[in-house]
């Protein structure tokens, strides 16, 4: 459950070190909460109550607001894990030293029993109120996310948030499944738009965040390819998601609605990766390039304005595919010729 | 019986183990121990819902 929704705050960037930094605190019950990335858990909320919802079974609904808390609760162990190990990196970087543990407010043993147990917490009761094959995957994505992208890949590849994307893609697909018992491909259409979107909206981010993780030596892609080949590259991802974002149309997922938000905001989406390709983002940090002041920061202007637009973009596709089946909006019967991909 | 001697009290001052806990650290503590207790409150209420929902109406069906 990757952080894929950390714009920067003005508290988050202050120039200055926390004063408090490195001294033992007293722990508020804050800091705890902190410790479970809430704005993470918010979209993580979001998508997997779409995906509860899109499978259209009877699913009572105290458990399907239990199954929404679990995986709620579930993102919030994966954060607090994540800060936990992360705390060396974290203490480094503008945007995160302020994070309960790197401060000193909360010992890195308590943020790593509150993970723990609110991991198997997450699990049991989802496998109790919901099924196995939900909790099982819930586990697989805390474990996936702590294990594999916290403690493995975001420290050894640029390719880290490609394949930890996949730990943020599965909670529509884990919705899913607490509701039918079963993972048909309109679910992994779902998990595949998340997939796809992860990569250009967080080098987006990463292309004027790089001076901060090239210090962490964490090897983003900016960092360890350049600012030009992300550029590049967030490009090409870009053309590949909004073909992938149309196929809920085409699958009887997505009606009326979702086919106009995907397509128009899929335009403006490639219209702000062209710009953004064309730009000098992130030339500033990369010391391949000689860059000009100006340009650089014009072009973290286009930066900032495709990583903001991306969190749109994935906020108003989900949004139109929760208030279609809501209301139930029929999709369009001429485009949508690839039935039964819901069971 | 030992006729082990006796320590005197002494009029040094007891040095504490620790820094004495500020106002704001005690009130920190009662806050944080307060909604520790509301979440094992909410916990239990949780689990109690969620087994009458999964039990629901098989309770008066069971064979006595």
């Amino acid at each position: 459950m990757t952080d894929l929704s950390a714009p920067l705050s003005a508290s988050e960037i202050s120039a200055e070190p926390p004063e408090t930094a490195g001294r033992e605190q007293t722990a508020r019950w804050q800091d705890f909460l902190a410790l479970m990335k809430p704005r993470v858990m918010s979209l993580v909320v979001f998508t997997a109550l779409t995906g509860l919802v899109c499978a259209g079974g009877t699913i009572n609904p105290i458990i399907a607001a239990v199954a929404v808390f679990c995986i709620a609760i579930g993102a919030g162990a994966s954060g607090a894990l994540n800060m936990w190990y992360d705390a060396d990196i974290d203490a480094q970087m503008r945007r995160t030293r302020g994070r309960p543990v790197p401060a000193g407010r909360v010992q890195p043993a308590d943020a790593l029993t509150l993970g723990v147990v609110m991991s198997l917490f997450s699990v049991m009761l989802m496998g109790m109120a919901t099924n196995w094959l939900a909790a099982g995957l819930l586990a697989f994505t805390i474990l996936f996310y702590a294990l594999i992208y916290t403690m493995w890949l975001k420290r050894s590849t640029p390719q880290n948030i490609v394949i930890g994307g996949l730990a943020g893609a599965l909670p529509p697909v884990i919705g899913w499944a607490a509701v039918s018992g079963t993972t048909p491909v309109n679910a992994w259409l779902l998990f595949a738009i998340i997939f796809m979107w992860t990569p250009p909206h967080f080098w987006a981010l990463s292309l004027y965040t790089s001076e901060d993780y090239a210090k962490a030596g964490v090897p983003m892609m900016p960092v360890a390819k350049g600012a030009k080949s992300t550029r590049l590259q967030i490009l090409v991802y870009s053309l590949l998601l909004v073909p992938v974002c149309l196929l809920p149309a085409v699958t009887g997922l997505g009606g009326p609605a979702y086919l106009a938000v995907s397509g128009l905001g899929g335009a403006v989406f490639l219209l702000l990766a062209v710009r953004l390709f064309l730009s000098r983002a992130g030339d500033a940090a990369d010391p391949r390039m000689d860059a000009g002041l100006y340009d650089v920061r014009a072009a973290a202007k286009d930066a900032r304005n495709l990583f903001a637009f991306s969190i749109l973009y994935l906020f108003l596709m989900f949004a139109a595919l929760l208030a279609e089946h809501m209301f139930g909006i029929k999709p369009f019967a001429a485009l949508s010729f690839l039935q039964g991909f819901n069971r | 019986m030992t006729n082990a001697p006796v320590e005197k009290p002494t009029d040094a001052p007891i040095q504490p183990l620790s820094a004495p806990e500020g106002a704001e650290q005690a009130k920190a503590r009662n806050m944080r121990n307060i909604v520790l207790g509301l979440s094992l409150v909410g916990f239990v209420i949780l689990i109690f819902v969620v087994t009458l929902v999964k039990l629901g109406g098989n309770v008066g069906n069971r064979p006595l």
